[in-house]
């Protein structure tokens, strides 16, 4: 049997995290690159500052009791075997 | 990096208009998103009741807020990727040329551009309902340079803008027969 504590799945995440940041900052710098740094780019620029402020904020709140250590099994042989080969 | 650079802009010349299209066309996209960011509470309902007890499982929960949370971050990035890719494609009219500025997507962009005095024929066209409500259409040019045909889409007021492009065409032309 193969377990991961749950705080790994945190680290995927992140990793989602920093792909959302460079796209952010790609579309930033197309705006930025062709001169359309107008009024309503910058609302909605600033609407998406705010959703995802508001995403984060409640993501951290909803999992602030979460208790990360748990353990995840991620491979179990009877799982296709029907009975554990190997003895926990 | 301002308009000026990003054209390359003549010594002579000066940006007349900037056309985009018209705000109404990305009406639909708002909804689409809408919609998406509302299915999840369809879904964490319809879960509720087929599987009480899922959402207060202890490994359930903490994988269910992270995963609808990527969803929403992930709405989020798409609707500013589709908002950046709607709003720089457009079209720049000076005094000297016309630049069509197409943005396929974030990581696709043509940039071509028309002398005003190669402006053969220009053409205006409001069709339908909501184009006809709120003033926005196609403006079809015709030149007899090397792109034979520029049409900027869902322009605002494309009557007027026709006559604008007809008038520094007109212009343009006078000044290159001197």
């Amino acid at each position: 049997m193969v377990t991961i504590p749950l705080y790994y799945i945190l680290f995927a995440y992140f990793a989602f995290l920093l792909i959302f940041v460079i796209f952010i900052l790609v579309n930033l710098a197309h705006l930025f690159h062709t001169g359309a740094l107008t009024f309503i780019s910058f609302a909605v620029t600033a609407l998406l500052v705010i959703l995802t402020v508001f995403v984060l904020f409640a993501t951290y709140t909803l999992l602030a009791d979460t208790y990360w250590q748990m353990p995840i099994t991620i491979w179990d042989p009877s799982w296709i075997g029907g009975s554990s080969l190997m003895p926990i | 990096m301002n308009l000026v650079r990003f054209i390359a802009k003549k010594i002579y010349e000066h940006i007349v208009t900037t056309v985009r299209h018209h705000p109404v066309t990305f009406l639909p996209t708002i909804f689409i998103f809408l919609i998406l960011a509302a299915m999840p509470i369809g879904v964490v309902g319809m879960l509720n009741q087929l599987y009480p007890t899922l959402l207060i499982n202890d490994l359930a929960y903490p994988l269910g807020v992270l995963f609808f949370s990527a969803y929403y971050l992930s709405i989020c990035l798409f609707f500013y990727s589709y908002f950046v890719t709607f709003y720089l494609d457009m079209w720049i009219v000076t005094n000297d040329r016309l630049i069509d500025v197409y943005q396929k997507n974030l990581f696709s962009r043509t940039i071509s551009e028309l002398d005003l005095y190669q402006i053969q024929d220009v053409t205006s066209d409001v069709h339908g309902l909501f184009p006809s409500i709120f003033n926005y259409g196609n403006v079809t040019i015709q030149t007899a340079g090397p792109v034979p045909k520029f049409i900027i889409h869902n322009a605002h007021r494309p009557h007027k803008l026709r006559q604008l492009v007809l008038d520094l065409a007109a212009e343009d032309k006078r000044h290159h027969n001197k």
